[in-house]
This record gives structure tokens, C-alpha cells and sequence, in this order.
């Protein structure tokens, strides 16, 4: 196999395709349309809690989502719960507000490089 | 030798028998990992797809805390996708000044700075096999994994795209094969162990997740695996916890367990299952840990067959 010899990291270019796809709605075409609703489902938990929160992301998105597809998720979720590996509340890092205020500010420098 | 030590969302709950049999290794092997204070999700996939600003702030909020907090500048992280992006953002920021000094305008909004090249980021299994080392790990093994047929899975995030240093191979690397020679276990070939798991398309297109599922389950039966041994919370929980939903969606049979290779170093060290979170998988990894045997298995030399059991051409007649 070979690889890009000018090590272009082509993932970080499909990154850049992927929110212009995003910024201009040119996603709603694509046969992932719902990349980006789960993409920001998972931001707004990062940025209320700054750390992820599995079930509240699951849930939230498939209920805007997916709402027919939640029994399938039903079964496995429940064997996360029982197995220990899914929180029912999330955590939230003591810094939070600080998080916050470094994302806004990213928000309001912006740009793509 | 100390570490800053990044856990990353996943090990706190659903990968916790990661961080679980890391943290159950690491002394018997010298390490001592001291968790970043307060640190934050690193983003994962998902704020990069939407905001590359944001994405890389959120990550340089917990390079800025670990060099902070941290003397020798080292972080250690056990998840793929952490390592990944915490490496990447710290490449991209010592590759481009005015990217760094955007993500520091950003950073200073929360009186924090950070001054790109100052903390390394390597991967659980860099330090395992590079700090630490084969030899000294093979001197630790009291209970070999004698019999246990192993399939290595790397996934795709440490090896590609490789900002911080290259792995063996993008494509068929052999770190982890070694690492679990080392342990006393038969590793088999696996062509796939660098094949994407799907990473989050189990929620956003689920025929493609089930597709990717399948050919690594596929692929390590073929190779009579008895388990699949990896190194990232998403691909374990990819081929685990979905293992049943490919089973129905496809109607196959398949029962493999996925471990993380911490558990079974645990295991190879002579610590209890328990102490190491097995039997918090889905595929319960039980009846393949039974195949351990106590002694190296014999192999037996293939014996050269006599010479007149040699298959020669019949040329009829009296032969």
C-alpha cells in the first residue's frame, strides 16, 4: 500500500471538508446526514459538563434522531447499566465555567487554518 | 518512572477494566501515573467535524493543566482517540504560531497558557513496550498464557495518521504481537488489526458500524482466535458491546471477547480477574481464559514421512 509521500494527513483534510459540508448544509445530501446532529448533541454535553455523558447523549440524540431506533439501543444500554459501565448522572469537572469561557473565546477568535 | 497520566471519558465508566488493569500493572512494572487534575473530554471525533477552533482550545486546556501540574512533561494516555488528538493538537500548534497563539488568545480567557512542544503525548502501549520494555515485562510474567490464541487489534487511530512518532507499520504493525508473545500467548495472524471498528457510526449509520464489526469478528474466527485483544475503549466497546446487535442483524454466531491487553498482562503477572475488571464484557471472556494451560504447549516436529510414503507419480505398470 502506499502512502502520501509528502505525509499530507488526508484525515485532517476530510476534518476541513467535513465542517465546510457542515457550515454550507451540504450534509443533508450525504447518506451520513445525521453525523452532524450527533456531533452537536455531543458537543453541548462536553461544553455543559466538560467531560462526555453517555446515556444523556444517547438518549437525547436518538430521541431527535432516531426515536424508532430506540429499542434497539434499549437492550445494550441496559447491559451497560448492569455491567457498571454507564453513569446515570454525569460528572462535571470543577472548572467548568473556566472550559466555558476558553470555548467562547475559541468560538469568537475562529477561522479555519 | 512518573507520568502524567490523561484518562479520557471512556475509562472512567465504560472503559473503567481498562484504566482498572492499567492501574494494576503499572507499579508491578515500575510506573507510577498521576492523574491530570480536573482535566477535560478531548473532544473525540466529534468537535473537530464542527469547530476546529473549539476542538483544538478544549484540547490545549488539558496540555496547558498536565505542564502545569506535571514536572518531567510526560502524559500517558490508554485511549486511541486521546492520544490522537493530544498529540495532533500539540504538532499542530509547534508546526503553526499563528494557530498557536490563537488557541493561546482562547486559553487566556481561563488564565491558562501553553507553550506548544512542552508535554509529550505517548499511547498506553509506547510506554508499556518502549519505557519499560519486553525484557523487563517478560521477567514479570509468572503465569504464562500458554494456549491462549490471541488475535492483536490496533484500530486505526495509533497508528494513522502518526504525528508524534511512527508505529512499526501503518498498516500491519507487530508491537502488540511481541508484547503478547512476551506474555506466553499464541498470537495469530490477523490482516485486519489495523481495520477501522466504526468508531461512532453504531449511532449515526448503523449498516456501515455493522459491516466494519463484522469483518474483524469475521476475520479473527477465521483465525480460530479465542479472543481479540486490544488497546482502545472504542474498539472495545465497538466489537463487545455490538457484538449481539451483528449477530442478529447478520445471523451469525459469533462469541469472541475483546480484552485490553492490560488485563491479560494482569493476568500473565499472576493477578486475580477480578482485580483487572474481567466480567465487565459483554462476550464473557471466561470460557476462552479456561483454555490457559499450565505448561507450554509441546509442539510436535513435523516428522519427515518415510520415503516410500512419499507421494510419487504412479507411472502404472509394476511400479
Amino acid at each position: 500500500m502506499v502512502r502520501c509521500p509528502q505525509e499530507i494527513h488526508i484525515t485532517d483534510i476530510m476534518y476541513t471538508l467535513k465542517r465546510k459540508a457542515i457550515a454550507e448544509g451540504y450534509y443533508r445530501e450525504s447518506t451520513a446526514a445525521d453525523a452532524p446532529g450527533w456531533s452537536e448533541t455531543y458537543i453541548d454535553f462536553v461544553e455543559k459538563y466538560g467531560r462526555s455523558f453517555e446515556l444523556g447523549l444517547m438518549t437525547r440524540y436518538h430521541l431527535r434522531h432516531h426515536p424508532l431506533d430506540m429499542y434497539k439501543m434499549a437492550p445494550m444500554g441496559l447491559g451497560m447499566l448492569r455491567k457498571g459501565r454507564m453513569d446515570l448522572t454525569p460528572t462535571r469537572i470543577k472548572g467548568i465555567k473556566q472550559l466555558q469561557a476558553i470555548l467562547n473565546k475559541a468560538r469568537e477568535v475562529g477561522g479555519e487554518l | 518512572m512518573k507520568y502524567g497520566y490523561y484518562p479520557g471519558c471512556s475509562l472512567e465508566r465504560n472503559a473503567k477494566a481498562y484504566h482498572q488493569s492499567a492501574m494494576a500493572v503499572a507499579p508491578l512494572l515500575g510506573l507510577e501515573f498521576v492523574e491530570v487534575e480536573d482535566w477535560n473530554c478531548c473532544g473525540a471525533t466529534e468537535v473537530i467535524a464542527v469547530d476546529q477552533m473549539a476542538a483544538y482550545a478544549l484540547i490545549a486546556r488539558n496540555l496547558a493543566l498536565a505542564a502545569e501540574q506535571n514536572g518531567n512533561g510526560h502524559l500517558v494516555a490508554p485511549c486511541s482517540a486521546c492520544f490522537l488528538n493530544l498529540s495532533k493538537a500539540d504538532h499542530y500548534m509547534i508546526e503553526s504560531p499563528e494557530l498557536a497563539e490563537k488557541v493561546n488568545t482562547a486559553l487566556a480567557a481561563g488564565d491558562l497558557h501553553y507553550e506548544p512542544g512542552t508535554v509529550k503525548t505517548s499511547h498506553l502501549l509506547q510506554v508499556i513496550t518502549e519505557a519499560v520494555g519486553l525484557e523487563a515485562i517478560a521477567e514479570k510474567v509468572t503465569k504464562p498464557l500458554y494456549g491462549l490464541r490471541v488475535a492483536p487489534y490496533y484500530g486505526c487511530l495509533i497508528v494513522r495518521p502518526g504525528f508524534e512518532k511512527k508505529y512499526d507499520d501503518y498498516e500491519y504493525p507487530t508491537v502488540l504481537d511481541d508484547l503478547m508473545k512476551t506474555l506466553g500467548s499464541e498470537v495469530v495472524d490477523f490482516p485486519l488489526k489495523a481495520h477501522c471498528c466504526g468508531g461512532h457510526m453504531t449511532q449515526i449509520s448503523e449498516p456501515v458500524a455493522m459491516e466494519l464489526i463484522r469483518r474483524l469478528l469475521h476475520n479473527a474466527a477465521e483465525y480460530e482466535a479465542d479472543l481479540i485483544v486490544t488497546l482502545c475503549p472504542m474498539c472495545q466497546f465497538n466489537l463487545d458491546a455490538f457484538q449481539d446487535n451483528v449477530n442478529k442483524y447478520f445471523g451469525t454466531d459469533y462469541h469472541i471477547p475483546i480484552l485490553y491487553f492490560t488485563q491479560l498482562m494482569g493476568l500473565a503477572f499472576g493477578l486475580s480477574p477480578d482485580e483487572l475488571g474481567i466480567g465487565t464484557e459483554f462476550v464473557s471472556a471466561r470460557p476462552a481464559l479456561d483454555k490457559i494451560l499450565s505448561e507450554a504447549p509441546t509442539k510436535e516436529k513435523p516428522k519427515r514421512p518415510p520415503k516410500e510414503a512419499l507421494p510419487m507419480p504412479s507411472l502404472g505398470g509394476e511400479g
